[in-house]
């Protein structure tokens, strides 16, 4: 087990490596000089422009730029936000509570829902709930985020009441951001989990439980659940780094203080070191939950070769 | 027959044919013998009428300002109502079908181009030119969804063709992917062999060859790739970074109703809607073709 874990670890090191250079080159490789594009082309004097290039280190060979980049990020340094002239470190750090606890909450959401609709389309296949639980999804599927998350401020805030149109950070404000996200993620995790029972539901194992004459929920519950289960743990995994990329709209339709909002404002104003910082952090996370889901997916399964 | 010149688009057509099973008209009929495609069909042809005939359709030009009294509610006069400036929302909104079709239609050529290419020239020659390929391919895909189209177009600043070239640069590992595995399947078959013998060139192989016999995942894959682009793309100029105002672009007309949720909210239901239900019609229509011509790709 230790092994395998330590395999997995030491084989995520290149990836990251390789995420890393590219958001370095992200923006070396634009056109155009960056200070110039951070003034908007209305840069006050050369000397302004000079001094904030040395400042940045933009002055020095591509080369050298990497590495010193490089040597910072392992090193827990991201540079400083030029818009707010705080540590990049510490604005992401501020922000990324906020964003878990939408990406955790609209997981349960969705998981939840998909696990319900998924299971009941498979088992009343062709049925009229199976068909609903498939329309359900494909206009989940179909749905512009932005424009559910008004949707839900126009019904629940503006016309029943029930919520604050501005969020104050606490629970019940969370409320409607995570339903958002979480039913439109919800649409195609109940797709998968109806096709991974329809495909439990045809193997040898559940005609043999039938024959052995076992009531029908002890079947669903003891053989075609559990297996079914596995998939969708791999599932759950990728459907968190939608959820971390959806969160860059939905925290702007809610006003969510979390690292998205932070992103859209820090792309909106060129401000590169905070938009590569954002970036690596998002995509780090987003290799670390899948490492978490692949070792979690060995220990469920006994058939995944641990060695 | 590979050593024949080649006449590239008459054999596509050709291959074309074999793709689908049949004539092009049984297959239509075959197709729209699904109800979902039948729906959706209807929904995209009055897409594309608008989008060619906006100017005779639009009773005024997207940027009229005054057209109307700003903020009046859908009535006969304005179909969908008007907006702060008084410009009506049905013309804007007629207009903007012909961006969003554009930009769906632009997004997924770009990327068949990079994906499709990077996932032949991967499969086919195999070795250290695949592993390179397809570990640069695996870095683009552990970037999660919109955030890697949100990164790019924020290095290349705002702007619709920016926004465009954005979603594509960041979904054509998808191509790649599915391509490559479709080439492995082809690439040991007795007709590449004897291609070789006969001592076609790679390009020949490749175009005459293997294009052909992986065209079927590759018109699916496309087909869904469309409502993912037009959603992404109405995503980006809702967040301010893609279409910029005046450009009646259906997520952009999203981001200034905002301020009018309480007193005009169908100006961001009309262009809400049009966004779902022209997404939802190309997911249709994807879901029906893969039944129709893959049904491997059924439970991807």
């Amino acid at each position: 087990m230790l092994r395998f874990l330590l395999r997995r670890v030491v084989m995520m090191i290149p990836v990251w490596f390789a995420i890393l250079t590219l958001v370095f080159l992200m923006r070396a490789l634009v056109p155009g000089d960056p200070v110039e594009i951070m003034f908007f082309g209305r840069a006050s004097s050369p000397e302004v422009v000079e001094n904030m290039r040395h400042q940045l280190g933009l002055d020095q060979p591509l080369y050298r730029q990497y590495f010193t980049y490089v040597g910072n990020v392992l090193q827990g340094d991201l540079g400083t936000s030029i818009t707010t002239k705080r540590p990049v470190v510490d604005e992401i750090l501020d922000r990324y509570p906020a964003t878990l606890q939408l990406a955790l909450a609209s997981l349960t959401v969705s998981v939840v829902v998909g696990l319900v609709a998924g299971i009941l389309a498979a088992l009343y296949k062709d049925s009229a709930i199976d068909t609903l639980a498939m329309a359900f999804s494909i206009a989940g599927l179909s749905m512009p985020a932005f424009w559910f998350g008004l949707l839900m401020i126009y019904f629940f805030s503006v016309k029943l009441g029930w919520f604050s149109v501005i969020p104050d950070g606490s629970l019940k404000s969370l409320v409607l951001p995570a339903l958002t996200l979480g039913l439109i993620a919800s649409s195609i995790v109940a797709r998968l989990v109806r096709s991974a029972m329809l495909e439990v539901l045809g193997q040898d194992y559940i005609r043999t439980a039938r024959s052995k004459g076992l009531s029908e929920p002890r079947i669903m519950t003891g053989h075609a659940i559990r297996n079914a289960l596995l998939p969708i743990v791999t599932i759950v995994g990728l459907q968190f780094g939608g959820l971390l990329s959806g969160a860059f709209i939905i925290e702007a339709v809610f006003a969510w203080h979390g690292i998205g909002e932070l992103g859209v404002q820090a792309f909106a104003k060129r401000d590169f070191p905070l938009t590569q910082g954002i970036v690596l952090v998002i995509a780090s996370s987003y290799v670390l939950v899948n490492l978490v889901v692949d070792v979690l997916y060995a220990m469920l399964d006994p058939r995944v070769s641990l060695s | 027959m590979i050593m024949a010149p080649p006449d590239s688009t008459r054999v596509l057509s050709g291959r074309l044919q074999r793709v689908v099973g049949s004539s092009p008209l049984t297959f239509t009929r075959r197709f729209f013998r699904y109800r979902q495609a039948q729906i959706a069909g209807i929904i995209v042809l009055v897409l594309i009428l608008a989008a060619i005939f906006a100017p005779f359709i639009a009773p005024y030009t997207p940027d009229e300002v005054r057209a109307g009294k700003p903020l009046t509610p859908p009535n006969r006069a304005y179909l969908f109502g008007t907006d702060d400036l008084g410009r009506d929302m049905f013309s804007r909104i007629i207009y903007g079908s012909r961006i969003t079709l554009r930009i769906g239609l632009v997004i997924v050529a770009v990327e068949v181009l990079i994906g499709v290419t990077v996932g032949l020239v991967a499969g086919y020659f195999g070795g250290w030119t695949d592993a390179i390929l397809m570990r640069f391919t695996d870095v683009m895909l552990a970037f999660p969804g919109i955030m890697l189209a949100l990164a790019i177009v924020a290095t290349l600043g705002p702007g619709l063709t920016n926004a465009i070239f954005a979603v594509a640069l960041a979904s054509w590992p998808v191509f790649a992917r599915v391509v490559r595995s479709s080439v492995l399947t082809v690439r040991e078959s007795e007709y590449i062999i004897a291609g070789k013998l006969l001592g076609a060139s790679h390009f020949q192989i490749i175009w005459r060859g293997i294009l052909p016999n992986v065209l079927a995942p590759i018109i699916v894959l496309a087909s869904l790739e469309f409502p993912a682009a037009v959603l992404v793309a109405a995503a980006l100029s809702f967040l301010g970074l893609g279409a910029q105002p005046p450009t009646p672009e259906w997520g952009a007309l999203l981001t200034d109703a905002r301020n009018y949720i309480r007193s005009a909210p169908y100006l961001i239901n009309i262009p809400g809607l049009a966004i779902f239900l022209t997404v939802l019609a190309f997911n249709l229509l994807g879901n029906t073709l893969r039944d129709v011509l893959d049904p491997r790709l059924r439970h991807r």
